[in-house]
């Protein structure tokens, strides 16, 4: 009984010894030479795999650039939207993009850099389907396929409170439950399921008229107090768009420019 | 590790979870009572059975029992829709499970079927019961008691089997978890709350099935 509880105690004490590792500085990063960088490939264009299985995208472009501003290799870590956080909580990583969109519930946990890309979301349904505004789709007949844990969810319950949410795992499933029937419509900004539509080539595809009222601001997260790193990353990110880097970069991937583009403002 | 559990900021969430957890006992309570069925039916045919029904019986066990569920459910929710069957989460989730856990429970009747005395079926057959009579009062409440560690085991797999819902859109307690710890960015706090739910949970259907045990078959057996 004794020896159990030694065991314990033991194990406990070396757990807590190797999880006291803290975010790393600024320094620590330009020492070692590299910068982790935390994408999720399942939003394309912003990331993904090409035909060579190399990452490739818009946020894979902003990151490389990044790294070269600052003298180091870009090291990407795939993640996905559960694992983002704490990645960065327990050092896996030291900055992660993947549409890191800024909430005050999120800021309470990491920190934000001054955004990079906006989302604008907007209704995408078929032509089987009989509303014309989003306004029309307030009822419980009209069911939103949604990926869970996304910032639409919470502003469809807020536009649309009387709609139903069919609770998915990533946007391919989502736009093809609305091809399937499953799902009436997909709130979702334009640039996470355009890559997709053609996957469906005898769907219909419709994209409602007017807005349901909110835009996002995506930006890079890092770890809570990791004050340096976040102020170097404003000012690399404001160069960044006033050069016109950022803007080139997303037409090059989405080919059309930001529904909202971001103002880059000179104090932060 | 720089991090500080606040466990307030995820007890908003609480109800919402529990909502999750009553999804939860709903999906797997009605998954295991159709394998049960499956699995009587499957068993008999695998012990009584002729060659042919004992054949299709392997094919069914082998099948289900080699391939992850998650891909079995992966099928009925994404393959049947292009032949015109599309069915709701719900459905398509509760059928993938059902059709799992049948064969499981298959094999894990036939050695029940096989346990009982030959003397009690044989004092069956001589006093007029036909097959499904044998099966209901004699061989099931033998199978229940005896098995019944085995069959508490299964149980508890489909019930933590049942979070594969969460990639279906089915609204249980893993798929909620996932929504919130998205929402909050509390990882630590919202899991380690969603797998207390889950042993309570366990706790909850183990409960059920002794007391389903003894209402159907008069089994008495120790829950904890």
């Amino acid at each position: 009984m004794r020896r159990t509880i030694g065991l314990l105690v033991l194990t406990l004490a070396v757990v807590a010894a190797a999880s006291s590792a803290r975010a790393r500085t600024l320094d620590q990063i330009l020492s070692s030479g590299e910068i982790r960088v935390g994408v999720n490939p399942n939003y394309p264009p912003n990331a993904m795999y090409n035909n060579k299985n190399q990452l490739v995208g818009f946020e894979v472009d902003v990151a490389e650039r990044l790294a070269k501003m600052l003298g180091v290799k870009a090291a990407f870590v795939v993640v996905n939207p559960a694992s983002r956080v704490p990645f960065i909580v327990a050092d896996k990583i030291d900055v992660v993009m993947g549409g890191m969109t800024r909430t005050p519930d999120r800021a309470k946990v990491i920190s934000f850099s001054v955004p990079i890309n906006t989302e604008a979301p907007g209704v995408l349904t078929t032509d089987a389907v009989p509303y014309e505004t989003p306004a029309q789709m307030n009822t419980p007949r009209a069911t939103f396929a949604e990926v869970r844990g996304t910032t639409d969810v919470p502003l469809l319950q807020r536009q649309l409170p009387q709609a139903k949410i069919l609770f998915l795992e990533d946007w391919a499933d989502a736009v093809r439950a609305v091809a399937d029937g499953r799902a009436t419509a997909v709130l979702a900004d334009p640039a996470f399921y355009s890559t997709l539509l053609g996957n469906f080539p005898n769907v219909k595809w419709k994209v409602l008229k007017g807005s349901v009222g909110q835009v996002y601001y995506d930006c890079l997260g890092l770890a809570m107090g990791n004050d340096a790193l976040r102020h170097w990353l404003n000012v690399a990110l404001f160069s960044l768009e006033t050069e016109g880097f950022v803007e080139k970069d997303w037409e090059k991937w989405h080919h059309a420019a930001m529904v909202v583009p971001v103002v880059p403002q000179p104090y932060f | 590790m720089n991090y500080t559990l606040h466990f307030g900021q995820v007890l908003p969430y609480l109800p919402y979870l529990l909502g999750g957890a009553v999804e939860t006992i709903l999906l797997s309570v009605l998954a295991f009572a159709g394998g049960m069925v499956i699995g009587a039916v499957g068993a008999a045919a695998a012990t009584w059975g002729g060659a042919t029904t004992r054949r299709i019986s392997g094919y069914y066990v082998t099948f289900f029992t080699n391939t992850p569920a998650l891909v079995q459910v992966y099928f009925i929710y994404f393959v049947l829709p292009d032949f015109g069957i599309v069915l709701s989460s719900f459905n398509c989730v509760l059928i993938g499970l059902v059709l799992n856990s049948g064969a499981y429970l298959t094999e894990v009747q036939r050695a029940g079927f096989r346990s009982v005395p030959r003397t009690e079926i044989e004092a069956a057959e001589t006093i007029g019961l036909s097959k499904f009579q044998t099966t209901w009062h004699v061989v099931m409440p033998h199978v229940v008691r005896t098995l019944y560690p085995a069959l508490t085991g299964q149980f508890i797999l489909v019930t933590l089997g049942s979070s594969i819902g969460a990639v279906f859109g089915v609204d249980e307690l893993t798929g909620r978890a996932f929504g919130v710890n998205s929402e909050t960015f509390r990882a630590f706090e919202v899991f380690i709350v969603t797998g207390l739910l889950y042993v309570g949970v366990t706790l909850l259907a183990t409960t059920i099935l002794a007391w389903t045990g003894w209402l159907l078959f008069r089994a008495r057996v120790r829950v904890l």
